[in-house]
């Protein structure tokens, strides 16, 4: 298993008083799937990706990550599964805007370590070439188009060879063709490599592509279907 | 780390104005420090070189007679074996001679003066071969730009050198007589016509004590022997080993029988009073270092370092705050960046160093600029021997031109300085941008 949360509530405190955004959520995700998290704009799906990410903690509840529970982790171990278990793809895709398509894709790798300046090129051409970037490669991310970006994007979460990959609402900022090809290309690179994809959306367009769709509402899991 | 560089570098790009004007503001403060330094060093040089010359060997065997004990004579006899001593147990010895010393008042057709007499072994002295020798102009009124007598000519019986000023004073040029009045050591007074064969070139305050005789005339003047001087001046190959040969020379003198003072780290015309309440008779030793003789005019370099320090420390201080500004701005406009760099794995010291780095890298392309400017500057002043035209400030710099000694370890000392300074002063708002939780950091920076 994946992913395993059980009875997950996140509060916010908003000036004096405290806001629930999640409401004892209960969630498996098993390893390869292709789950999209749908709903309206603050029913709470960044929140849950966040703390499937390790990036927030639960108020209660457990987290369960790859067989580690992370609410009692450090900052330290926290960050460390987000460089080894985790990819992440952002909304406005949040590329170094200093560094070129090559060296945005090879950061994690040189925050991990452990590989030659050889194995690295190798495996971050190989993906460029995936994601359909080769002739790109020492372009700076001001040089690229909106889908370019969410390419390069999606290789850095990628690159370290993640077992879970998270992507918050991956297409709101291309448009719809873009945002299809995108999903369409998450979803290959799903196929071919086994990597669990978790992504949110609202867009139905989008929503439409995923295996699985866990709907939220307010804070709860009104649908859990898997196609 | 390279691509922590990579982006600590873009970054700086990036914000080239800020960097310009940060950058600018650095580099100033790197070439004030070079300026400074060059110049504490160029003073300080020139006080070894005028005191090494003029007052002092490297280190003094020198010493006081009591026939009395309420008298006291700055002579030490025994000079031979006092000589043969420092030859054989002083490592790294690079030369040794003895000055015979005389006090009295030196009289010209237009003025006077109380001034001590130096007599030097003619043969042995470098002081001949490194004067320099004044222009006419510099010791009379419309002179011309001329060097009169020669050097060479000093040796010969009754002959005297003099410096500029104290030409001026006499009212002499080269050929002219002066007298010299001197009490002997028995106290009966004895004096001497000499001929003024060379003027030489002001070496600031040192030059205003001292004038310059063959040996013979001060033996004759004070009716000493031949074993008897008024210092043995050792000089070292390397100065800086003085103190250690003077501690060892100690020893070494005790162990030969003389009887020493305790060290006292001034000058030997200060310590009559001292010397001549104590109740001792016959020859006790003074050694010194060049240090200790030149002790009270020492404060000029002191002054120097201090006002070195001092400003340098206050435009630190600006620069300091500047950086930590500008960190506190780039960590704000980067907010985004820190929380993506967070979320994909990176680690709170290393987002730390990342911003550290930044600024050190500034603080180094700074100072590399003002180092590379003040080379230039300090060559440049130095080539063009800008003269120093304030009769007060060449005393006090003892130099007639300005004279800038800029020491590899200056320029080690601003590159390592300023980016350790630049990076210390980003540490506070690096360690904020570290410590800021990484969804906090995403949400903020949308």
């Amino acid at each position: 298993m994946s992913v395993l949360l059980q009875s997950v509530v996140k509060d916010y405190p908003l000036g004096s008083a405290m806001v629930r955004a999640l409401h004892g959520i209960d969630l498996k995700i098993e390893t390869g799937e292709f789950t999209t998290i749908a709903g309206p704009s603050g029913c709470g799906k960044s929140t849950l990706l966040n703390l499937i990410g390790c990036m927030d903690v639960a108020s209660s509840g457990t987290v369960t990550i790859e067989g580690k529970v992370t609410n009692s982790l450090s900052d330290k171990e926290q960050t460390n599964l987000r460089l080894n278990t985790l990819g992440f793809i952002f909304q406005s895709f949040n590329l170094v805007p200093v560094l070129s398509v090559y060296q945005n894709v090879e950061l994690p790798l040189l925050l991990k370590g452990g590989m030659t300046s050889a194995e690295r090129s190798q495996r971050i051409n190989t993906l460029l070439e995936q994601v359909g970037l080769a002739n790109k490669s020492n372009n700076r991310s001001h040089e690229l188009s909106g889908g370019q970006r969410q390419r390069v994007a999606i290789a850095r979460a990628l690159v370290s060879q993640p077992k879970i990959v998270l992507a918050d609402e991956p297409t709101a900022n291309l448009d719809s063709e873009t945002g299809k090809t995108i999903i369409e290309l998450m979803r290959t690179l799903n196929e071919k490599q086994k990597t669990t994809f978790i992504f949110s959306s609202h867009d139905p367009k989008v929503i439409e592509h995923a295996k699985r769709i866990v709907r939220l509402q307010d804070g709860r899991v009104i649908e859990d279907v898997r196609k | 780390m390279w691509t922590f560089l990579i982006i600590a570098f873009r970054n700086l790009i990036q914000a080239r104005r800020r960097t310009l004007l940060l950058g600018s503001a650095i580099a100033f403060v790197s070439l004030l420090l070079l300026l400074l330094l060059s110049m504490s060093k160029g003073v300080s040089e020139k006080l070894i070189e005028a005191s090494t010359l003029t007052s002092t060997g490297h280190i003094n065997v020198a010493g006081f007679y009591k026939q009395r004990s309420n008298s006291a004579t700055p002579l030490i006899t025994n000079r031979e074996e006092i000589r043969k001593l420092v030859q054989e147990n002083v490592k790294g010895l690079a030369k040794v001679t003895d000055r015979a010393r005389g006090w009295g008042r030196l009289i010209g057709p237009g003025g006077s003066f109380n001034t001590g007499l130096n007599g030097l072994i003619i043969e042995e002295s470098d002081f001949l071969k490194d004067i320099k020798l004044a222009e006419q102009s510099e010791y009379k009124k419309d002179g011309s730009d001329k060097i009169l007598g020669n050097i060479a000519d000093f040796g010969k019986p009754n002959t005297i050198l003099i410096f500029a000023a104290q030409a001026k004073k006499l009212g002499v040029e080269v050929g002219d007589t002066v007298t010299f009045i001197s009490e002997a050591n028995g106290g009966q007074t004895n004096s001497v016509d000499l001929t003024v064969t060379a003027i030489a070139r002001d070496m600031g305050f040192l030059s205003n004590f001292s004038v310059f005789v063959p040996r013979q005339i001060v033996q004759d003047l004070s009716r000493f022997g031949s074993d008897t001087t008024g210092a043995v001046w050792i000089y070292l190959k390397d100065i800086t080993r003085a103190d250690e040969v003077r501690k060892q020379l100690e020893s070494v003198l005790s162990k030969a029988g003389f009887t020493l003072l305790e060290h006292d780290p001034r000058p030997f015309f200060f310590k009559f009073q001292k010397i001549t309440s104590q109740d001792w008779r016959g020859l006790r030793l003074d050694l010194t270092t060049w240090d200790d003789e030149v002790s009270f005019i020492n404060w000029i370099v002191t002054s120097l370092n201090a006002l070195s320090v001092f400003l340098v420390a206050i435009l630190g201080f600006i620069i300091a705050t500047g950086i930590a500004n500008s960190m506190w701005m780039t960590v704000r406009e980067r907010t985004k960046e820190i929380g993506t760099l967070r979320a994909i794995g990176m680690q709170k010291p290393q987002v730390r160093t990342l911003f550290m780095l930044e600024a050190g890298l500034l603080g180094l392309m700074g100072a590399l600029a003002g180092c590379l400017l003040g080379l230039v500057i300090v060559n440049g002043i130095n080539v063009a021997h800008i003269p120093i035209s304030n009769k007060g400030l060449r005393v006090f710099l003892m130099t007639d031109v300005v004279s800038l000694s800029l020491k590899a370890s200056h320029l080690v000392l601003a590159i390592v300085f300023l980016p350790v300074l630049t990076a210390i002063a980003a540490f506070y708002p690096s360690q904020k941008a570290s410590q800021m939780p990484p969804v906090q950091a995403l949400n903020q920076g949308k």
